[in-house]
């Protein structure tokens, strides 16, 4: 592969194409050209045309209308799930870090068994036992999902903890929660967020195949997932409506992905930078 | 064998930058030990880092030449500069333990430059390791091959640095302060390996320090480096004996620490702290392993300023946290026998050895200094403020400068700071863990003389951690002498220096004394 001679550019691109999808998913009420579930019959399987710009579906519903429609549960349910697993993983890694002993121990063998499981079988499993729909595929992906968030803030929780700065503010008198509130948790937040920018476009597949597998929203509520599910068995004949929906998971996973590497990748830096120049000031 | 020859040299930080080195010539002959003396942020380093082509990032060379032998370097292209990176041009670090790759074993890092530069593989390449690693003075070269760096002291570990910079048969040897984070015997003795190399191969030295004691005994010519330009250069005796320039002769006054016979408290002083068989066992005593403190009892008097000597590893440390609370100890008490029954947690503070690490780079260094007052309560905010600002006048700082980030000072004024929160929680012992260490010989100057005016005007009792002997005599009254984690000595500052014991700190005082001033050039042209 060619080097990719300009990242920001490539950045910026990827800002702007998530802000227009996730805009178009949120206004689809008032975007979409049909109601979502308005079934035109005569019109089954019809290509791209002026009227269906993406074609319709086997039921001759319009795909855009249910792309846009079925983008917002897709998006909500990864987004909340990230938001969940991160709040979880944040203060477990911070209290495995501080406590130490056997609350640390707890906490890692339970990641480590966690890690251990294949994320989607423990989620089918969930999702088996609670019954489909919204809450039930966002404790699937929670339950899952907090070990990465958890690991990344005990490993770095630990490092600030033995800076130097963290041992002089001991040594003066500050209290624990100071250190944590002040020290710790403002060094942790770039990492944090660069990896649930990452983790959200994980996460938005994960929807999408729990769905494509039956156990996310039931019809007539539609998702990407769904969406890829129900137009499978029309593939050869109709393809756009596969194409349609894994496009739009592919480009704001790849898009989120991309921002969320660039965030990581700022956050590491700006603190030694300062502490470079100071050294020849 | 060629010369390195520096013309003219200016380095600027990126297009519109400050000028960091100004019109720099200097030539190191082979069998030339040349020093490139001068106080932090003086262009030493960026000196040696454009020879190699390294210089960091924002920093490009304006105009001047480098030259070794008939190979122009500043307009050599890439692959021929990696030839001569750790070829014919060699170089030594600060701290070698960081420039080594842990997951590799010092036989591993040493084939490395073998196969590169000396073509040598298998069998040879190894059968070479262990010849260097002999030279360099390692007692059992087979195991040092097999250990990693971690495993290695400091000292060890920059003879093995100084191995892999042979290893790649260098015509100049650049040699980076490689000996400023070790004590004056090892200083010493790194420096005899380097100038045996030069004696026996021709090799050409360029020895960059602060400290300007350390050259006399080595160096044939200086140059000394202020603000990028060098002001002033010549043979060693020349420049140590006649300085011509007020900068020069500041920096050879601080590098040459003299007693100040600070006169020590009455005896039979109530003591602040007393310390009855500590014991701080790291890991589980099952293992074997040697405690890093072994039963240390000692008394701190009320108002002395204390010296603990000791190499890197004896448990200096270890003490100096383990009084704080930092770090729990396995048996033993330490009592805090101090004045109106202040049973504060604080009342023992400790400045660290690292300024840059001991404040929170995102927080500015009011929120820093106030962090601790806050806890306290009862105070308004001015009043916090007002404490503040005084505690910064106190060390001869300006105020102004509370509202930079860490960043944004130097490791002097960062040293100061640390002072000033120490103050700021009424102290009444500051223990100093190689506080002037990382420092330059201007700046430590200035910071021991905080320290003693301190101690004067509050009374404060100090301990004074270090490895350096020339801050120990100085400084303190009395010295204690750590040795693999036993306190081996413990007497006045000077019976010490006049008639040590224990064998360590015999040794310890006969490579302090020649290290200081310039009669050891001319003692050895005597021999």
């Amino acid at each position: 592969m060619a080097p990719l001679r300009n990242r920001s550019a490539i950045d910026a691109a990827a800002v702007v194409i998530l802000v227009l999808i996730v805009t178009a998913v949120a206004a689809a009420p008032w975007l979409a050209p049909f109601p979502p579930d308005d079934q035109n019959l005569a019109a089954r399987l019809a290509p791209p045309s002026v009227t269906h710009w993406l074609g319709t579906d086997h039921l001759g519903r319009d795909t855009l209308s249910r792309l846009l429609d079925g983008g917002r549960f897709s998006l909500v349910v990864a987004a909340l799930a990230t938001v969940l697993t991160g709040i979880i993983g944040l203060v477990v890694g911070v209290l495995s870090a501080r406590r130490k002993g056997w609350l640390d121990e707890f906490f890692t063998r339970t990641n480590d068994v966690l890690l251990a499981l294949p994320e989607m079988v423990v989620a089918l499993f969930i999702v088996a036992a609670m019954g489909t729909g919204f809450t039930s595929l966002l404790v699937a992906l929670t339950v899952t999902g907090w070990t990465p968030f958890a690991r990344l803030a005990r490993t770095l929780a630990y490092d600030i903890s033995a800076r130097g700065f963290v041992e002089a503010a001991r040594v003066v008198g500050c209290s624990p929660s100071f250190i944590v509130f002040r020290h710790i948790l403002p060094h942790l937040a770039a990492p944090m967020l660069g990896q649930a920018t990452l983790r959200f476009g994980q996460l938005l597949i994960s929807v999408g195949a729990l769905s494509y597998l039956g156990l996310g929203v039931q019809p007539p509520q539609s998702d990407w997932g769904s969406m890829l599910a129900a137009a499978q068995p029309y593939a050869e004949r109709a393809p756009w409506g596969i194409i349609a929906p894994g496009l739009a998971v592919f480009l704001v996973a790849l898009c989120v992905t991309l921002i969320g590497q660039r965030a990581s990748r700022r956050a590491s830096d700006p603190v030694d930078v300062l502490i470079v120049e100071g050294q020849h000031a | 064998m060629p010369e390195l020859v520096i013309e003219d040299l200016s380095v600027r930080g990126g297009n519109m930058g400050r000028p960091i080195l100004t019109g720099v010539s200097l030539t190191v002959k082979p069998g030339e030990f040349v020093a490139l003396v001068g106080g932090s942020g003086s262009g030493k380093t960026m000196t040696a880092r454009s020879v190699l082509q390294l210089l960091p990032q924002p920093l490009r060379i304006e105009s001047g030449s480098i030259r070794l032998g008939s190979l122009d370097v500043a307009g050599a292209p890439e692959a021929e500069l990696n030839r001569i990176r750790g070829g014919r041009l060699g170089m030594l670090f600060q701290q070698p333990k960081k420039m080594f790759n842990p997951n590799k074993s010092i036989g591993a890092h040493l084939r490395e430059p073998l196969k590169l530069h000396g073509g040598l593989r298998g069998h040879a390449a190894k059968a070479k390791a262990l010849e260097l690693l002999a030279e360099v003075g390692f007692e059992d070269p087979r195991r040092g091959a097999r250990s990693y760096p971690h495993q290695l002291s400091g000292g060890m570990a920059q003879r093995a640095m100084t191995a892999m910079a042979l290893a790649g048969q260098p015509e100049i040897l650049l040699a980076d302060e490689p000996t400023s984070a070790l004590d004056k015997v090892l200083e010493q003795q790194i420096l005899e390996l380097l100038d045996r190399q030069r004696i026996q191969r021709g090799l050409g030295i360029l020895y960059i320090t602060h400290n300007l004691a350390s050259v006399a005994a080595f160096a044939d010519r200086v140059l000394v480096m202020d603000a990028g330009v060098i002001v002033e250069s010549g043979t060693t005796e020349s420049v140590l004996g006649s300085p011509k320039t007020e900068y020069t002769r500041r920096l050879l006054e601080a590098s040459n620490l003299a007693p100040t016979g600070i006169p020590a408290p009455p005896k039979h002083q109530r003591s602040a702290l007393k310390l009855t068989n500590v014991v701080k066992q790291f890991g589980s005593g099952k293992r074997g392993g040697r405690p890093a403190l072994d039963s240390i009892s000692l008394e701190v008097q009320q108002g002395e300023i204390l010296g603990i000597l000791g190499q890197s590893g004896s448990g200096k440390s270890t003490l100096a946290r383990a009084i704080v609370g930092l770090e729990g100890i396995s048996s033993g008490s330490i009592s805090r026998t101090l004045m109106a029954n202040d049973t504060r947690a604080t009342a023992v503070q400790l400045v660290f050895q690292e300024p840059h690490d001991s404040f929170d780079p995102r927080m500015t260094l009011r929120a820093s200094l106030e962090a601790p007052l806050r806890s306290e309560n009862e105070l308004s905010a001015e009043e916090r403020s007002r404490k503040l600002t005084s505690a910064m006048e106190e060390v001869e700082l300006d105020p102004a400068l509370l509202d930079r980030r860490p960043g944004q000072c130097s490791g002097g004024q960062l040293q100061r700071v640390t002072i000033a929160r120490a103050l700021l929680l009424e102290p009444e012992v500051l223990i100093c863990d190689e506080a002037t260490s990382a420092l330059d010989a201007l700046t430590q100057r200035t910071i021991l003389d905080l320290l003693q005016r301190l101690h004067r005007d509050r009374a404060l009792t100090l301990v004074i951690i270090t490895h350096d002997m020339d801050v120990v005599r100085h400084m303190c009254q009395r010295v204690a002498v750590l040795y693999q984690g036993c306190l081996v000595e413990l007497t006045d500052t000077d019976r010490f220096f006049a008639d040590p014991q224990h064998q360590h700190s015999q040794a310890l005082v006969s490579a302090a004394i020649p290290c200081r001033g310039l009669h050891l050039k001319k003692f050895r042209a005597a021999l």
